[in-house]
């Protein structure tokens, strides 16, 4: 019971997780809207160029961005924009969180796109075609509205993954959720409450918001 | 009207079609009959640009069509696909006004009084609000094709058009065929239905290994098949 209340109310302890859970959060949320958005880019300009050979040069870009980005830790990605490309720059920390979870995350998104994409009947696409719409309207009215509702299970499993991924944020100074247990339990000498009752928010995070996308995707397939 | 010149397509093996030359004219109603590979779908999809000839030229209106025109010229040459393929996520309104509005020939206003009009005249008014799922096979072919009238197109193509439907439902397809094809709607038509092709059709192509081998009327074609190939084909589809 002592533990407990040096590990969560003395010296108001409970306001450093929350604002770690703050960050966790504006972290995960700023970075799934980068991600998708980069994500989207990308899938397109593959899908530009295996449907109409157009634009090799930017395909070849965007394979090279989702080759090295799924293929080194985000960890390592994250150093590299704090300490090397921002290594003088005065700007938001939680802002470079959010760029470089952001580019990580659009890598995985473009192929979540990619896949949805391609799960489309190409029949839609030809029907599109035979009625003189151009590329570009059919991708935007026909194709893609459909993908992306396919992609929505995978996207919303990314944004859970994101929630876990950004807990090295710490690793650059960022005081998320994890840092906050770490910092607590630096002061109180106790490893084991802290981290167990950062382990639990985290849990409770993923398995809430995993059982409120199941339930939207339910009445998503039944509309 | 349009006029395909030495049309040849081949794919990575096969030689899907072979210098195939064809005269569309106004108001000509063709059927195009063969065995299964024999390259008839491919010289539909190649007539709209679905896909791109080997060599060969597609002429339409004494101008070769040409990569940058082919969405203009798409819009006066429909299709009507064998798997119908309406756009799922939208409703038969939303199918059939869609091209026409985004194409900007037609006013959201005059694009849902069209598709009033065309969806009243084959009696899927009250399905308007629906989406694809909710529809029957024939239905949905009926609203494609309705789809395709939209854009008052100068050419029809049918690939296959009832070859996905139940027995029962082909009836209401060829029923909306013939109706359009009264109105002098030019129509290219790949099918099997050969007691359809032989009442509807002004010109009966067979085809055989991407290759025309013989065209004629359809009392020509059925009653008196010049080719062994032809004949040979006949007698397998009566038996």
């Amino acid at each position: 019971m002592d533990n407990l209340y040096r590990t969560i109310i003395y010296d108001q302890r409970y306001l450093l997780i929350l604002d770690g859970l703050k960050n966790t959060l504006i972290i995960t949320i700023g970075a799934t809207i980068l991600g998708v958005i980069i994500g989207l880019i990308i899938a397109l300009i593959k899908n530009n160029y295996k449907e109409n050979k157009k634009y090799k040069f930017l395909n070849i870009l965007a394979n090279l961005y989702v080759t090295v980005i799924r293929g080194t830790p985000a960890l390592l990605q994250l150093m590299i924009i704090y300490y090397i490309i921002f290594k003088t720059s005065t700007i938001n920390i939680l802002f470079i969180g959010i760029l470089a979870f952001g580019i990580n995350s659009g890598a995985y998104v473009s192929e979540i796109f990619r896949t949805g994409i391609e799960s489309i009947d190409k029949g839609q696409m030809e029907a599109g075609k035979s009625l003189g719409l151009s590329y570009s309207q059919i991708m935007r009215y026909i194709i893609l509205p459909q993908a992306i509702k396919n992609a929505m299970p995978a996207l919303g499993n990314e944004f859970v993954t994101l929630i876990k991924e950004t807990s090295v944020a710490g690793y650059i100074g960022i005081r998320d959720l994890t840092k906050a247990g770490d910092i607590i339990a630096s002061r109180t000498y106790d490893y084991f409450l802290p981290l167990i009752i950062t382990a639990i928010i985290y849990l409770t995070l993923t398995l809430g918001i995993t059982k409120l996308l199941k339930k939207f995707e339910r009445r998503n397939n039944n509309a | 009207m349009l006029k395909v010149v030495n049309l040849t397509k081949k794919f990575e093996k096969t030689q899907a079609l072979d210098r195939v030359n064809l005269d569309i004219n106004k108001g000509d109603r063709i059927v195009i009959i063969g065995p299964s590979g024999c390259g008839k779908s491919t010289l539909l999809r190649c007539i709209n640009g679905l896909e791109t000839p080997t060599s060969g030229q597609i002429i339409y209106n004494g101008k070769n069509i040409e990569k940058r025109d082919k969405n203009k010229f798409r819009q006066k040459v429909g299709m009507v696909f064998q798997s119908y393929n309406l756009f799922n996520h939208l409703t038969v309104k939303e199918n059939i006004t869609l091209a026409p509005v985004k194409l900007k020939l037609l006013t959201e206003e005059q694009a849902l009084q069209k598709a009033n009009e065309l969806l009243k005249s084959i009696k899927l008014l009250p399905k308007i609000n629906e989406y694809p799922q909710n529809l029957s096979g024939g239905e949905k072919q009926r609203i494609a094709i309705v789809r395709s009238l939209m854009l008052s197109p100068d050419i029809l193509l049918f690939d296959e058009p009832t070859s996905a439907l139940d027995p029962e439902m082909i009836n209401e397809v060829l029923e909306l065929m013939t109706k359009i094809a009264k109105k002098g709607m030019t129509m290219v038509v790949v099918s099997h239905e050969m007691t359809f092709a032989e009442s509807f059709a002004t010109r009966v192509i067979f085809m055989d290994e991407g290759k025309i081998i013989e065209m004629g009327s359809p009392d020509q074609i059925f009653n008196h098949p010049k080719g062994e190939r032809l004949q040979m084909f006949l007698n397998k589809i009566k038996s």
